[in-house]
């Protein structure tokens, strides 16, 4: 029951906070986090670091301005109830296939491929008008509404992007127990063995990182209906790098890292500037990073569940 | 050398004039070996006789240099890993590399996976899978009922060994290949292994690479003796112990007390 | 679920540092303060405190505050930025930003947030005001095409260049660029017959020098910066001869100041700009010396960016004297004030809104000229007053011409 009262807790947060807290902080920590999850995910269980998941984000954000109303005069438009699952669908394909191109490195050889599949997509978006509409990009686009009410309202995606992260974390949970998820860390711990098992390894790795696509797809549409636009610089360097410091920041050996992370992640970028000057703030998110890497190699989310455990056990101590 | 395909499909495995060679040094040389259905077949040898690259040309693991092998009469020389396990050979690794954070039952549910298929399914997993209720009949044989939730990061050296055991039982073996299981145990665990490995089923063939004498000769109906890369001895455990050639290989070896 | 626990008490702690202050009409600017146009950036922001300074950062009895946030040349900072200061300043104005895209990003933004009236600092995409303009985004100045008003017809009538190639960089604002030099210079009977687009950022612009027309008499070149720098000397070094015109962004002080002999390639060299640094008159000469007086550390004069900030300030603080720095009702009242202001500009023109609030302003079309010391100066040659953005044209007829691409418009 314990996570169910946390939902509701986080549920009736729309009642307290006000639109800055709920939209910029709460609701952009939960889509950066669902997104940092797809890394999380393929980093825990595959034990791959993929710098490609901006660009699965983007490709469902790309998809979704495409096809839905924008005021570049850029595509045409589908009703949502086509272009979400389609949107899905090309996160969850372009995942398939940058796994296949992934599937026989590990270590900084993966993260080199996907780094420059990363870097490609940026600047195929920056030069291809037809689709992408390249430097400027798209903006003007509306979030679908459902009985007069538009999902870009502060509570309704602040619920939106709550539901959507529960769900996934609940997928992940799922997915890791299921046969397939098992055949995905058993690539990652043994893959010769697998083989040896008669289990090819290609499936789960092309497997898990579709997967990661579809995290990272419903991410990227909740991130278009919140930024409201999505150009080059939306899948460029700076987002690649923002969510593998979330995922850091949180600790890549849990993917529910990824949640903690955004959220630490999104009040340094927030509140940066009014700690130091403007010109300056990004010296000292950078300190930060570097001082919680040092202190927490595992990530705060590892950090506070060893402080937690510590707590727990010197008060059962005092109690017996 | 001529390849003579006359395999006697009465015989479990057939190993005719077998060589490994590394360079100019053939690490085994010449190997004959008929091993009969159920029979439990020990290949012993002092370090550096031979054994493991005899046995990974046994599994497929790497190729053989000369001759040929045959199981049920049918040539498995040049038969992948993969093809070799479809027919029904096994083999366990003597440096368990193990999927460190999957349970005992999962892993053993992998096993059985890898031979039914089912592996790719996403949906999670009944408790009523068949699949799974035969993962659970392999952590009995093998002795691992008690901790089949456990993760296999948390289990001991014997009780790895005993994990590995079970995924070599997965899915009806015909001939079970056994690298050296009994190494790095203690003193305690050797007779859990011991009786492990008298309790398989007996139309399951099994031969066993062993270092150890003592585990050898009480688990197996007869004994093929490598030393220096070739066959020196061959014969039932009670001729192999009384064999003087034997005795002077294993010069303070550890038989007879 | 240790993940809920940590952000919930991560908010909460974070909630008690939220931030006060006593101002009661807060200005938030926009600029570009990182990476390379970082100096440039700095420029705007002066322009703006400098309008703040004139009126001793009060207005009918009510302090201004200006707050300043930092964007980095893409549309997604900006919007970021404007968020920030609308969402936790709570500014009632903004101020920027500096560059095109950014412009277009802000003017889509600002219409989810109607309480907020948004002044364009010098970003100069067309469409920004143009198509799907907002109504609480306003241009007090003009757009890239405005720009290069005069400089069409002065290479057509004066120079008598009677066919040109460009080459500009592909995206919007070089796309206005490149229609305000061809709407008077194909009207008047002059040809493009090729046009290059290349990447921002471009190094090896070597498939385009070989690629240039033999029998073109000119090249317009809508490239700024380090692009510029490299398309002028590697078209210099293959031995290309053709006169160059020049972009607004394109001939700029420290273009004329680098070394390298693609200089000689400059000289005579005409382009047209809303803001000449040494221009002599009477306005600009006082505007400079307030510049120069309240920023010491600043430029020796300011730059367009200092220039256009200037102008969005000090309209905001004009419009806000005139209703008594009332912005209640939605700023209904201030916004009318803005639609109707009326005022000189440091250039000597008198600055209004069109319908769509975009400015109607002053373009000096501009030539490099050698001083004595062999050094080079960009010196106009002609102020062209009342330029708006339809550039002369029937409205209908403008808008019927489509959005400015790579193709648009066109006469080969």
């Amino acid at each position: 029951m314990r996570p169910a009262g946390y939902l509701l807790f986080l549920a009736l947060l729309p009642l307290v906070l006000n639109d800055f807290w709920l939209t910029l902080v709460a609701t952009r920590a939960l889509i950066l986090g669902i997104i940092a999850l797809s890394l999380t995910f393929l980093a825990t269980y595959l034990g791959v670091v993929s710098f490609a998941q901006a660009t699965l984000a983007g490709v469902a954000g790309y998809t979704i301005a495409y096809f839905g109303p924008n005021t570049v005069g850029v595509g045409f438009e589908l009703p949502f109830l086509v272009s979400i699952p389609l949107a899905l669908i090309l996160s969850t394909i372009t995942g398939g296939a940058i796994g296949l191109i992934a599937r026989q490195s590990r270590g900084i050889y993966a993260i080199m491929i996907t780094l420059a599949i990363g870097v490609a997509f940026f600047y195929f978006t920056r030069q291809n008008y037809a689709l992408f509409n390249g430097w400027t990009g798209f903006s003007g686009i509306r979030a679908p509404e459902i009985a007069g009410v538009s999902l870009r309202d502060p509570a309704a995606l602040y619920l939106l992007s709550l539901g959507t992260a529960a769900l996934a974390m609940v997928l992940v949970a799922g997915f890791v127990r299921s046969p397939m998820g098992l055949s995905v860390q058993a690539v990652r711990d043994a893959p010769g063995r697998l083989l040896a098992l008669g289990i090819p390894v290609t499936t789960p790795i092309v497997t898990a990182f579709a997967f990661s696509g579809f995290l990272a797809g419903s991410g990227g549409i909740l991130n278009i209906w919140y930024q409201e636009r999505i150009s080059s610089f939306s899948v460029g360097l700076g987002p690649i790098i923002d969510i593998l410091i979330v995922s850091v920041i949180g600790g890549l050996r849990h993917p529910s890292g990824a949640f903690v992370g955004a959220v630490v992640f999104v009040l340094l970028d927030t509140f940066a500037v009014d700690l130091i000057d403007r010109e300056r703030f990004n010296t000292l998110i950078g300190a930060v990073l570097l001082l919680i890497v040092i202190v927490a190699p595992n990530g705060l989310q590892q950090l506070a569940k060893d402080g937690f455990g510590r707590l727990r056990q010197s008060n059962s101590n005092a109690t017996e | 050398m001529p390849v003579r395909n006359t395999h006697n499909a009465a015989n479990a495995l057939e190993v005719r004039g077998i060589g490994k060679r590394f360079g100019g040094f053939w690490a085994v040389r010449d190997i004959d070996l008929t091993v009969r259905p159920g029979e439990r077949r020990a290949i012993l040898g002092p370090n550096g006789a031979g054994k493991t690259s005899l046995f990974n040309v046994l599994t497929g693991d790497t190729g053989a240099s000369a001759g040929t092998i045959a199981m049920f009469g049918e040539d498995i020389t040049r038969v992948p890993i993969q093809k070799r396990i479809k027919r029904g050979m096994r083999r366990t690794y003597q440096h368990a590399n193990l999927f460190d954070s999957l349970t005992v039952r999962e892993t053993l549910f992998l096993a059985v996976a890898g031979q039914r298929g089912g592996w790719a399914q996403l949906l999670p997993l009944k408790t009523s899978d068949p699949r799974r209720i035969e993962a659970e009949r392999l952590a009995e044989i093998a002795g691992v009922k008690d901790f089949v939730d456990r993760e296999v990061s948390d289990l001991s050296h014997g009780q790895r060994r005993q994990l590995e055991v079970g995924i070599a039982l997965a899915e009806n073996p015909k001939v079970l290949l056994l690298d050296e299981p009994a190494a790095g145990l203690s003193p305690a665990e050797r007779p859990k292994l011991s009786a492990l490995l008298m309790s398989l089923p007996k139309n399951v063939t099994v031969v066993l690479i062993e270092h150890d004498m003592d585990i050898a000769l009480q688990t197996s109906e007869s004994v093929s003796v490598l030393h220096n890369g070739r066959l020196l001895a061959e014969g039932s455990p009670d001729d192999i112990m009384q064999n003087d050639d034997v005795h002077k290989v294993y010069i303070g070896g550890s038989h007879g007390h | 679920m240790n993940t809920f626990k940590t952000a919930v008490s991560a908010i909460a702690l974070f909630a008690v540092a939220g931030t006060a202050s006593a101002a009661d009409i807060k200005v938030g600017v926009i600029s570009i303060l990182e990476g390379a146009f970082a100096a440039l950036g700095q420029d705007g922001i002066r322009g703006a405190e400098l309008a703040v300074q004139e009126v001793g950062g009060k207005v009918d009895g009510s302090s201004i505050e200006v707050i300043t946030m930092s964007s980095d040349a893409s549309p997604d900072s900006a919007v970021n930025a404007a968020r920030k200061l609308i969402e936790q300043d709570g500014v009632d104005l903004i101020v920027g930003p500096l560059s095109g895209s950014e412009g277009l990003a802000l003017r889509d933004l600002s219409k989810s947030y109607p309480g907020v009236t948004f002044i364009n600092g010098s970003s100069a995409a067309q469409d920004t005001t143009l198509r799907d303009s907002s109504e609480n985004f306003f241009r007090f100045g003009g757009d890239g095409a405005q720009w290069m008003v005069g400089v069409g017809n002065y290479a057509y009538d004066e120079l008598g260049y009677k066919s040109v190639a460009v080459i500009a960089e592909d995206y919007s604002f070089p796309y206005t660029q490149v229609l305000g030099f061809m709407a008077e210079f194909c009207s008047a009977g002059g040809k493009v017959p090729e046009k290059f687009w290349t990447p921002i950022g471009n190094k090896d612009y070597s498939s385009v020098v070989y690629s240039i027309p033999q029998d073109v008499d000119a090249i317009f070149v809508a490239l700024g910066g380090a692009d510029a720098v490299n398309f002028l000397t590697q078209y210099n070094q293959a031995g290309g001869d053709k006169p160059i015109i020049g972009g607004s962004i394109t001939i700029d002080q420290s273009i004329l100041d680098s070394k390298g002999p693609f200089k000689e390639l400059l000289i005579g060299a005409p382009a047209g700009t809303p803001t000449v640094s040494d221009y002599d008159g009477e306005e600009w000469a006082a505007f400079a010396a307030s510049y120069t007086d309240a920023f010491p550390d600043g430029f020796s004069a300011p730059s367009i960016f200092a220039h256009h900030y200037y102008m969005a300030a000090k309209a905001a603080m004009l419009a806000l004297d005139e209703v008594d720095a009332d912005l209640s009702n939605d700023q209904a009242a201030f916004r009318d004030a803005l639609t109707d202001l009326t005022f000189v500009t440091p250039t000597g023109g008198m600055m209004r809104l069109d319908e769509n609030r975009n400015g109607i302003v002053d373009n000096f079309v501009t030539e490099v000229f050698e001083r004595e010391d062999g050094s080079l100066g960009n010196r106009v040659v002609k102020v062209i007053r009342d330029v708006d953005q339809l550039l002369g044209q029937d409205k209908e007829t403008f808008l019927a011409a489509g959005p400015v691409s790579r193709d648009n418009p066109s006469c080969p």
